[in-house]
């Protein structure tokens, strides 16, 4: 719901007001992770075929005791899907308020107020029915409060028709609050009351509650000149002000300008008619990003509890993440870029070349377990992207048959300049039964994020996988790592095409990535994990070690498989996939003489139909660990995949 | 109006160096370890990582169980008992034991730098912090040692340092020795609650560091403290349903406790679960049956006595493999809310320990079965079959049918069916070195035990991150 109210009350006064109130509600499935049917997807690929969903009484079959081999992780799919319930509601309000003061021509000082508030309450229950489970329910409710305020003085002043030029002046403040408040309980009598009495429960859990803080300042100033329609300068400068940084790294400086070229103006583009529209672009400058959580730089204790005969104590000591001191990470970044339109602008082509230097980057750093730190967050070093865009709008057919397309492809290459304390930087290490250490890795001179790991080296004589002695030393130890794949695609690339004929229109977007590698974790216990009952992929029987067989794409049947990461797990990723197609019939509304009627459609559509892709696991476009500030890139670890659909349907408008 | 403007941006400066100060109401670790209260909090934390399911909450004491001759382990815990050195599931299992061992090793640093400054301890309350700390920082490195050898001494000196590298074994006793000693002399004569040490709590663990290690005069001489303190005496049994006072979920603390990881089902563990089938609803929260023995197969079960109550906390449960498999019943919560909600404490010495090892430790340091040995050693016996532990009973073992070989024999055997299942045999079974080791378990299982099997591998993760341990010359033996 969104309102907005403008008031001019003089002529040298106005105020504005805003607010939009928006409501979200999320059901989840339990898809992520785990292993040996221990989540949602997981459970669904490797329950054995050879067993069917129900006991004859009609109640789930327990999978978990159905071989005496079985694994222990491993339950009924439809446990997850039917048997909990996880949801939340979120209620935003965003309301803001400016006042305009316009005491001279050109001149206004303009106060912005803006408040987010953004209250939201999740409830998760586990029914009796829940494998071995005596019902759980877990309440948990968030409040956010953002403010912001914006005091800006701007200038606007043309000279002699040519000279255009504006300034902005300001001073900006925001902060945001998060507090939380969550409960659980184990043990209920009825699946009746689910979330709604947490105080039945048989065995309550312990309430808690976060708070957290933080605050941006800023200062800004910016001035735009422009001579002519032909040439416009931009020139700007911010200083920020952080709270999550360490003293003395709270305020980072960041300039910025850019100049732009538009030739289409110039006196001697007219004798070229064909082009419609020509504009160069550069710009160059720095920005700041402050992607970390609040209080990363402090010594804070954690608590928690323990038992002393049948009572719960206190313990207060450091967390697992160790604190450290932190600045801005800050990206320079120089931009060329080209606008051309010919033929009346039926055909348009943008092209950017971009050069980005990040130094300081924020990232999470492993520790050794014995410090009693498992990570601390550090400003580890230097990168550079640099890459080419290019978008092209195309009206190909005009007339009876009519056919506009735009398509965009770009390439980036990413490169680590340099680490401060030259040693490579390990992801935490994701562990799939006996795979353990799946990381990627930062080392300079390489792209980010690479796969780390061994090179395979085909089967011992009893069908176990070998791996290559990397360092020559004689011995097979970490140290024989190396980088085995790259998650960084060489380019990505998409296509809208939108065709018409008649009362018949066929739209089109595809999307594609290409050159990119993808870690198949989730095929770990569907075609290596061997003798835990859990199902896997037909090809694993058809192509296994054995004596006679001993270039099979999988070692030998058995459970005693020592294995690592490495090569075999590694998979193209790229892919072309059809997102979305649709083709419409537009009913002539005019022909029918219905004058209530507007306009009328019948159309079909369909999403992620098509999907052209070398890859083996069921979706390539998937990236399960992948956070911003995460090292885990282009990993496939039972993500809840994306979904076909097929979508028939009439529009009417009145 | 520019006034305004200028003014509402002076007053942005001066008070935006102040708006950018974090205030996030937490305790800071600056301000703290001052009063009691706060120091007694520390030192609960020193506990809390040995009670996390990678430790004693289920995988190391299961672990454990694994490596016995009288128990195997099924599914992804099936091949710790072919006793070919652990597989990169069963590694995955260890590395937890080290990251949460160490944890608890970092918080025990903490105390014993901090509390010496404390501003409202008196020097008692400084002096017994430390000792505890020091206790069971002592308790951590002895579990690291036994199964990892020379390991990374970290103390208050160098616990913030990034990167330190394996220290020897000897050194690692060494500090183990002297914090033990320092904690010995300065801790409370009761525990304050039942779960925290005392200073008969540090003289049992110092008894079995010396007894581990060989020095049996020392180890005889520290477990004679504690059994003349008198602090301790057995819970007297007379049926299966008895044990239930010892090991059942509600007991808060009994007379034979010396030192136990404590649990409730508000804050509990998942060993139970582990140890059972969700057919028998012995776990209210299911059940791996990850460990499991066969009541035919197994020499040491099929030999037992079936008078011996100890036997009786066995039960048969078909788990697929037919109707011989057993399961046990010293750890059962029917009760529990989850499956990581068991209530059972799980014990680490119990006093039955202390006498056992009283008497083998003397015989073995005197070369004599005295008459002593043999009535702590049947103590423990007669309590078994159902009889006052300390009147003569007819299941007592004579003096004189023993030699010093038999005799030690004997102890070890009654140890086995003591402390089944509470993660004691593998290290009975160590101690007495590797040629006997084998042979034992070889009798009892028909494996053979690879040499790899006797140390764990140092985490990939210490390897990766910390270069002072090299993974091509550091690492133990077989991995």
């Amino acid at each position: 719901m969104i309102a907005n109210l403008k008031h001019e009350i003089s002529k040298t006064f106005a105020i504005e007001y805003g607010v939009k109130l928006t409501k979200n509600e999320t059901n989840k499935e339990n898809s992520s992770g785990g292993n040996r049917g221990g989540s949602l997807i997981s459970a669904i690929v490797s329950a054995p075929p050879t067993l069917t969903p129900y006991n004859e009484d009609g109640t789930y079959r327990n999978l978990m005791t159905a071989y005496p081999f079985i694994s222990n992780a491993i339950y009924n799919p439809l446990n997850y899907l039917n048997e909990t319930d996880d949801n939340s509601v979120a209620n935003i309000v965003q309301a803001n308020a400016s006042v305009f003061f316009r005491p001279i021509e050109g001149l206004t000082v303009k106060i912005f107020g803006g408040i987010e508030n953004n209250d939201s309450r999740s409830d998760y229950y586990q029914s009796l029915k829940f494998l071995n489970s005596q019902g759980y329910a877990g309440v948990s409710t968030s409040q956010y409060t953002g403010i912001l305020n914006e005091n800006t003085v701007s200038y606007v002043k043309t000279i002699n028709e040519k000279h255009s030029l504006s300034a902005l002046a300001g001073f900006t403040y925001e902060d945001g609050v998060s507090k939380g408040l969550s409960g659980s309980g184990t043990g209920f009598l009825s699946d009746i009351t689910e979330t709604a009495n947490l105080s039945a429960a048989g065995t309550p859990g312990i309430p808690s509650t976060y708070y957290s803080k933080s605050t941006l300042m800023s200062y800004l100033g910016r001035i735009n000149y422009t001579y002519d329609n032909k040439y416009l300068f931009t020139a700007s400068f911010r200083a920020d002000g952080s709270s999550k940084y360490s003293e003395g790294g709270k305020w980072g400086y960041f300039p910025s300008g850019a100049f732009a070229w538009r030739v289409k103006n110039e006196r001697f583009m007219e004798n070229i008619p064909i082009i419609s529209d020509l504009k160069l672009r550069t710009s160059w400058g720095l920005t700041g990003s402050q992607a970390i959580g609040a209080y990363a730089t402090l010594n804070q204790l954690a608590s928690g509890k323990t038992v002393f005969g049948k009572t719960q104590y206190n313990t207060f000591a450091p967390g697992t993440s160790l604190p450290g001191d932190l600045k801005w990470e800050t990206t320079e970044q120089a931009d060329f870029g080209l606008d051309v339109a010919v033929l009346e602008g039926r055909f348009r082509l943008s092209a950017d070349y971009y050069i980005k230097n990040t130094r300081d980057l924020l990232n999470t750093v492993q520790l050794p377990p014995t410090l009693g730190f498992t990570q601390t967050i550090q400003n580890v070093g230097q990168i550079r992207n640099n890459g080419l865009e290019f978008t092209l709008d195309a009206g190909i057919f005009k007339g009876p048959f009519k056919w506009d397309i735009n398509a965009n492809i770009a390439f980036n290459k990413s490169k680590v300049i340099k680490l401060y304390n030259g040693q490579d930087i390990l992801s935490g290490g994701v562990g799939v039964v006996f795979i353990n250490n799946i990381q990627n890795l930062l080392r300079e001179g390489e792209p980010m994020c690479m796969f780390y790991g061994y090179q395979d080296n085909g089967y011992d004589a009893n069908g176990m996988p070998q791996y290559k002695d990397f360092n020559k030393d004689g011995l097979f130890t970490p140290a024989d790592r190396t980088i085995i794949g790259d998650p960084n695609p060489d380019f990505i690339y998409g296509l809208n095409s939108t065709m018409s004929f008649k009362n018949f229109e066929l739209t089109m977007f595809w999307q594609g990535s290409y050159g990119n590698d993808i870690a198949n974790v989730s095929a770990i216990c569907n075609t290596l994990d061997y003798g835990y009952g859990l199902n896997m992929l037909k090809e694993v029987y058809y192509n296994h070690w054995t004596p006679e067989n001993t270039n099979a794409k999988y070692p030998k049947i058995t459970n005693k498989l020592n294995m690592n990461f490495s090569e075999r797990l590694i998979e193209d990723g790229s892919y072309l996939r059809l997102r979305d197609i649709q083709l419409a019939y537009n009913v002539p509304v005019k022909a029918t003489n219905i004058s209530w009627l507007k306009n009328a459609s019948i159309y079909v559509s369909g999403q992620n139909l098509l999907t052209f892709t070398k890859y083996s696991w069921f979706d390539p476009d998937v990236n399960s660990q992948g956070g911003s500030n995460s090292l885990n890139q282009g990993m496939d670890y039972y993500t809840y995949p994306t979904s076909k659909t097929v979508t028939i349907g009439i529009k009417v408008g009145f | 109006m520019k006034k305004i403007i200028s003014l509402i941006l002076l007053l942005a400066l001066f008070s935006c160096e102040d708006a950018l100060v974090e205030k996030p109401k937490s305790i800071a670790v600056e301000t703290f370890y001052n009063t009691k209260l706060e120091m007694e909090s520390a030192i609960a934390a020193i506990y809390a990582p040995l009670r996390t399911g990678n430790v004693f909450g289920m995988n190391y004491i299961s672990l454990i169980e694994c490596f016995t001759d009288y128990q195997y382990g099924r599914g992804s815990w099936a091949i710790n008992s072919d006793f070919q050195g652990l597989n990169a599931t069963n590694i995955g299992r260890t590395d937890g034991v080290w990251t949460d061992v160490y944890r608890s090793i970092r918080n025990a640093n903490i105390v014993i730098m901090n509390a010496p400054k404390g501003a409202q301890l008196n020097a008692t309350d400084k002096s017994q912090s430390v000792a505890e700390a020091k206790f069971l920082r002592a308790f951590s490195y002895f579990l690291l040692v036994r199964n990892w050898a020379g390991v990374p001494i970290r103390t208050e000196a160098n616990y913030d340092v990034l990167e330190v590298g394996r220290s020897s074994e000897a050194d690692v006793y060494q500090l183990i020795v002297a914090d033990l000693k320092e904690a010995e002399t300065n801790l409370p004569d009761s525990p304050s609650a039942p779960g925290r040490a005392s200073k008969w709590t540090a003289k049992t663990l110092l008894a079995d560091v010396y007894f581990y290690k060989g020095m049996n005069a020392e180890a005889a001489s520290k477990a004679a403290e504690v059994i003349a303190s008198k602090k301790y005496s057995l819970v007297p049994v007379k049926t299966v349903n008895d044990y239930y006072k010892i090991f059942g979920v509600d007991v808060v603390s009994t007379a034979e406790e010396v030192f136990y990881i404590k649990f409730s089902h508000e804050n509990g563990q998942s060993y139970t679960m582990m140890l059972h089938h969700p057919g028998s609803k012995l776990c209210g929260g299911g059940g791996y049956y990850g460990i499991y023995t066969d009541s035919d197969k197994n020499p040491i079960i099929k030999n037992w006595n079936q008078a011996d109550l100890r036997r009786g906390l066995w039960y048969n449960w078909n788990i697929g493999l037919g109707t011989t498999s057993l399961l046990t019943l010293k750890f059962i919560d029917p009760a529990a809310p989850s499956a990581s909600a068991n209530a059972n404490d799980v014990p680490v010495y119990r006093y039955g320990d202390v006498l056992l090892l009283s008497a083998e430790a003397e015989c073995r340091a005197t070369g004599k079965v005295s008459a002593d040995a043999v009535e702590r050693l049947n103590m423990v016996h007669r309590r078994a079959y159902g009889y006052d532990p300390l009147t003569v009973s007819p299941v007592d073992f004579k003096v004189s049918d023993y030699d010093k070989d038999l005799f030690i024999d004997l102890v070890i055997k009654e140890r086995c069916y003591e402390t089944a299942c509470e993660g004691k045999r593998w290290f009975d079974l160590k101690r007495l070195g590797s040629a006997k080791l084998k042979s034992i378990i070889k009798a009892n299982t028909g494996k053979d035990v690879a040499d790899k099997q006797f140390l764990w591998p140092i985490p990939v993760a210490e390897l990766s991150y910390n270069s002072k341990i090299s993974p091509t010359t550091d690492q133990n033996p077989g991995y």
